[in-house]
C-alpha cells in the first residue's frame, strides 16, 4: 500500500497567487471588476462560469497575464477532474513563466503541482523530470512532501536507492517539523520499500514507526492502513495472535471510517433532500412568476391595445377637426371673395353710370353746338362758326380720349393686354409721347421744359406705357392754366428709373387725392379748360404702371402743385 | 453720303402719302410704294431696298405679314422691315410672335415713332439688341455701317471708309461722305472692318489699304489718296510692309 501526499495547498496558493497578481494589475474598472467576479466565483466552487469568463480574455492575453490566465485556467481543469488537460495547461503555464524570466520561477513554483499531478498520473519518470530539478534548488526550506513525492516516483521505477535517499530527506524534513503524519506516511512508505525488496527484516522497523506516527498523528485513513499493513507483515512473519490483533484494530478503525463516511452520506443525503425541496420551492415560484408574468402581458397587450384605439381615435378626431376647418376656411374665402367681387361689381356699375354721364355730356354740347353752328352757317357768322368749330375739337379729344381709356381699360380687365418688354431710353419714349403733346402745349401758352437723362434705360412695355404718358400728359394739359409750367424729368436710382412729371396746376386738396386712384362718382372734377374728368385715366394708370414692374406715386398742395412720381424698371446692362 | 432706300407696301394712298413725307422728312429715300403683295415682292426683288415698311392687312388680307414670309425664305436677299397695323390689330399681331425678327409700328405714329421703329428694325436684323436705339449709335450690317447721323440713320458702304481714329473714348470714321463720330471703340471697329483690307497702323488708326498712294518708310507715314499724311508705329509697321509684299 503506497500513499503519496498530493499537493493541494501549492495548488491552491498557485491560482490565489494568480488571481492576486491580477487584482493589482488591473486596469481600468471593467477588468477589476472581472478579476473580483473570477475570485468570487474560484470561491464559491463555480469554475464552469469562471471558465467562460477566461476563455474570451485567455484569447487576447500578452506577457504576466497569460501566465495567470493560464494557471486559473489549469486549476479548473484539474477541479473537473481533468488531471491529463490540467497537466498540459501546467506545462504551458511553464513555458510561459520559464519566458517572464527568474523573478517568476520563486514566485510560481509550478514544477511541484504539476509532478504531482504526473504522479496521479502514474507518469513516474516524467514527474521526476521535473521535480527534481526544482528540488534540487528551491526545496532545503519547502516541506519533505516533494522530497516524499520524489521517493515514490522512484519507488514505482523500481530505483530503490534514490527512492531511499529522498524518502531519508523527506523524514529528515519531517523530523524537523514534527509532521507526525507526514512521518507515519514516510516510514511506510520507506517500510513499502523494503518491503517490496523482500527485506522484510528492514522493512518492519518502518512499519512499526509508521504505526507509531499514525497513532500520533490521529488520521484514521493513514492509520487504517498502518495496522492492515501491520497485519500483514505480523502474518507474513507468521505471528498470527499480532496479526489477528492489528487486523481488528483495522477492522476497528474501518469501521469509524465507515461510520465516519455514513454520517458523511446522510449528511449529504440530507442536503440533497433540502435541495430538493429548495429546488421544488423555486420551481413553484418560478411557475407563480410565469402566470404572473402572463398576467402582465396580459395586460401590457390590454394597454397597447387601449393607446392604439385612443390614437386612432386622436387621428380621426384631428381628421374631422382639419376636414372642419378647410371646409370653414373655403367658405371664408369664398365669404371674401364674395365681398371683393361684389365691390368690384359696385365699382363697375359706378364705372358704368359715370361713363355714361361722361359720355352724355359732351354729346349733349356737340348737340347744342350743332344747332348753333347750324344758325351761324345760315346767318353767314364765320367767326361765331370758327369758335365753334375749335369748342367742338376739344370736346371731341377729350371723348376721344375717354373712349380709347375706356376700351385701354376694359381690355386690361378681360387680361387681354399683351406685354412685351423692351429696353428703351426713357427720354425717348416720353419724346415720342411728347412730339403729339407739344403743338397743344404751345397753343395754351403752356410752357414744357424737359430734363432727360441719356443713360436711364427703362424696360417696359412700350405700349402700353405710352397710354399711360398720354394720360398724365392730358391731365396736366387739362388742369395747368394757360401760362403755367410743366417739366418733365428723368433720372436713375439704384435699378429703378425715375421720372417726375410736375405742373404748377391748381392742384387736389387731400380728399381727392385719397381717392385718385378709386372708382367714385364725387371725385369729378372740372378742369381748367372746362371738360371734366372721371379719375378713370389715373385707375389705368396705375394697373398699366403695376404690369410693368413700377410704382405710381402722385403728391399735390391745392393750387400750386401736382407732381407724379413713375418708378419703373432699369434695363440691366446687355 | 448715302439715304438709305425704303420700300412701302400700302393700300391706303393717304396713309402711304404721309409715310412717303415722313420718311423723306427723316432723310430717307422712298424708292417705291407698293399697294399689293405682287407689286410689293416685284418692286423688292427690283429695287433692293435697304429697308421695307410694309402694313400688315392690305384690302383686309394678311399680305404684308406673306411678304415677310416670302422675303424670310431667303435669308440672303432679305433685309429690315417694320410692319405696319392698326390698334385693333396689334394684340393678334403681337401674338404672331413676328415682333422677334422684325420691328412694327402702330398707327397712327409720329416720324419720332417711326425713326425709332426704323432703328429697331435694323438692331432686330442685324441681332444687335440695342445697338443702335440704346447702346451706340452705329452698327455695321453686312458690307454697310449705318450710322445715327442728326436725327436719321446714313448707310455708308465700308468699302468708302478711308480710315478710322480715335476720338477720346469713340472714334471718328473719315469716308468719303464725310467724318463721324461713332460710339464704337477702335477695338471693336477692328473686329468688324473685313480685315482683308483694313489693317490698324498705329495705336490710334485703322486704315483702309486701298486708299493708300504712299508708304514713307523713313518718315514712318502713309500718304493716303487725299494726301493726307498717318503716322506708322514700330509695332505695327512690319505687318503693313507684310501685308503690301502680298498686295504687290
Amino acid at each position: 500500500m503506497l500513499l503519496f501526499t498530493t499537493d493541494q495547498e501549492s495548488s491552491t496558493s498557485l491560482h490565489r497567487k494568480a488571481l492576486a497578481y491580477l487584482a493589482e494589475s488591473c486596469e481600468d474598472e471593467s477588468t477589476c471588476h472581472q478579476v473580483e467576479e473570477l475570485t468570487a466565483l474560484f470561491q464559491t466552487g463555480d469554475f464552469d462560469k469562471a471558465h467562460e469568463i477566461l476563455v474570451p480574455e485567455y484569447d487576447q492575453c500578452k506577457g504576466e497575464k497569460c501566465l495567470l490566465l493560464s494557471l486559473l485556467r489549469a486549476k479548473i481543469f484539474y477541479e473537473k477532474s481533468l488531471i491529463r488537460r490540467a497537466i498540459e495547461e501546467y506545462k504551458v503555464a511553464l513555458t510561459l513563466r520559464d519566458e517572464l524570466g527568474p523573478p517568476y520561477y520563486g514566485a510560481f513554483a509550478i514544477e511541484p503541482v504539476l509532478a504531482s499531478l504526473l504522479l496521479e498520473e502514474e507518469a513516474f519518470s516524467t514527474a521526476i523530470h521535473y521535480l527534481r530539478p526544482w528540488v534540487e534548488r528551491y526545496s532545503e526550506n519547502n516541506g519533505g512532501d516533494y522530497y516524499h513525492n520524489l521517493g515514490i516516483a522512484y519507488l514505482h521505477l523500481k530505483k530503490f536507492d534514490s527512492s531511499a535517499f529522498y524518502f531519508e530527506k523527506s523524514i529528515g524534513i519531517e523530523m524537523e517539523m514534527s509532521d507526525t503524519l507526514g512521518l507515519a506516511i514516510s516510514y511506510m512508505d520507506m517500510a513499502n520499500l523494503y518491503y517490496e525488496q523482500y527485506l522484510d527484516d528492514q522493512a518492519i522497523p518502518y512499519f512499526q514507526k509508521g504505526l507509531d506516527y499514525a497513532l500520533l498523528a490521529q488520521d484514521p485513513a493513514v492509520l487504517r492502513n498502518a495496522y492492515l499493513n501491520m497485519a500483514v507483515v505480523e502474518e507474513n512473519r507468521g505471528d498470527l495472535k499480532k496479526a489477528l490483533g492489528y487486523r481488528k484494530e483495522y477492522e476497528q478503525v474501518q469501521a469509524t471510517l465507515w461510520s465516519r463516511d455514513k454520517v458523511w452520506e446522510m449528511a449529504e443525503k440530507e442536503k440533497a433532500y433540502e435541495v430538493g425541496i429548495r429546488e421544488r420551492e423555486i420551481t413553484i415560484l418560478e411557475q407563480q412568476e410565469q402566470v404572473k408574468n402572463a398576467e402582465l402581458s396580459r395586460q401590457r397587450w390590454q394597454i397597447k391595445a387601449y393607446l392604439l384605439a385612443s390614437v386612432l381615435l386622436l387621428i380621426l378626431v384631428g381628421v374631422v377637426a382639419a376636414g372642419y376647418r378647410m371646409v370653414s376656411r373655403s367658405n371664408k374665402q369664398m365669404a371674401a371673395q364674395k365681398r371683393v367681387l361684389e365691390q368690384m361689381d359696385t365699382a363697375k356699375n359706378r364705372l358704368f353710370s359715370i361713363v355714361a354721364h361722361d359720355l352724355k355730356a359732351p354729346v349733349r354740347s356737340l348737340q347744342r353746338s350743332q344747332q348753333k353752328m347750324a344758325a351761324a352757317a345760315s346767318a353767314r357768322d364765320k367767326e361765331t362758326l370758327f369758335a365753334l368749330a375749335t369748342e367742338n375739337g376739344t370736346l371731341l379729344n377729350a371723348t376721344q380720349n375717354l373712349l380709347n381709356n375706356l376700351l385701354q381699360w376694359s381690355l386690361d380687365q378681360t387680361n387681354q393686354v399683351h406685354l412685351v418688354r423692351e429696353s428703351i431710353v426713357a427720354g425717348r419714349l416720353i419724346g415720342q409721347v411728347l412730339y403729339d403733346y407739344e403743338p397743344m402745349f404751345r397753343e395754351r401758352g403752356i410752357e414744357l421744359v424737359t430734363d432727360f437723362s441719356a443713360d436711364a434705360v427703362v424696360s417696359v412695355d412700350i405700349q402700353s406705357m405710352k397710354i399711360v404718358l398720354r394720360n398724365l400728359l392730358d391731365n396736366a394739359l387739362k388742369f395747368t392754366p394757360p401760362g403755367g409750367r410743366v417739366s418733365i424729368s428723368t433720372a436713375m436710382q439704384e435699378d429703378e428709373v425715375i421720372i417726375a412729371l410736375e405742373d404748377n396746376g391748381c392742384g387736389m386738396g387731400p380728399e381727392v387725392l385719397s381717392q385718385l386712384f378709386e372708382v367714385s362718382q364725387e371725385k369729378i372734377q372740372a378742369g381748367t379748360d372746362g371738360t371734366t374728368g372721371t379719375g378713370l385715366g389715373m385707375i389705368l394708370c396705375r394697373a398699366f404702371v403695376s404690369r410693368n414692374g413700377g410704382s405710381i406715386e402722385v403728391e399735390s398742395q391745392v393750387g400750386q402743385k401736382t407732381i407724379v412720381t413713375l418708378k419703373l424698371p432699369r434695363a440691366k446692362e446687355a | 453720303m448715302e439715304k438709305l432706300r425704303v420700300l412701302v407696301i400700302e393700300d391706303e394712298a393717304d396713309q402711304a402719302d404721309e409715310l412717303k413725307l415722313f420718311l423723306e422728312k427723316g432723310g430717307y429715300t422712298v424708292c417705291g410704294i407698293a399697294d399689293n403683295l405682287t407689286e410689293g415682292l416685284g418692286l423688292f426683288y427690283a429695287l433692293k431696298p435697304d429697308l421695307i415698311v410694309a402694313d400688315i392687312y392690305l384690302k383686309g388680307k394678311p399680305e404684308g405679314i406673306l411678304f415677310a414670309e416670302r422675303m424670310g425664305e431667303n435669308m440672303n436677299t432679305a433685309r429690315p422691315l417694320i410692319f405696319l397695323t392698326q390698334h385693333a390689330d396689334f394684340e393678334t399681331f403681337s401674338q404672331a410672335k413676328l415682333v422677334s425678327p422684325y420691328s412694327y409700328l402702330l398707327k397712327p405714329f409720329n416720324p419720332l415713332e417711326l425713326q425709332y421703329a426704323i432703328e429697331l428694325a435694323i438692331e432686330k436684323f442685324a441681332v444687335q439688341p440695342g445697338g443702335l436705339s440704346v447702346k451706340e449709335n452705329a452698327l455695321f450690317m453686312e458690307e454697310s455701317l449705318f450710322v445715327k447721323h442728326k436725327q436719321s440713320l446714313i448707310k455708308i458702304p465700308v468699302s468708302n471708309i478711308e480710315y478710322v481714329e480715335v476720338d477720346g473714348k469713340y472714334c471718328k470714321i473719315n469716308a468719303r461722305e464725310g467724318s463721324f463720330l461713332v460710339q464704337l471703340s477702335l477695338v471693336k471697329m477692328e473686329e468688324k472692318l473685313p480685315a482683308h483690307y483694313f489693317l490698324r497702323i498705329h495705336r490710334n488708326y485703322i486704315i483702309n489699304l486701298n486708299e493708300i498712294r504712299q508708304i514713307h518708310l523713313t518718315d514712318n507715314q502713309v500718304i493716303l489718296s487725299d494726301e493726307r499724311a498717318l503716322p506708322v508705329s514700330h509695332t505695327y509697321k512690319d505687318i503693313l510692309m507684310k501685308r503690301f509684299d502680298v498686295l504687290r
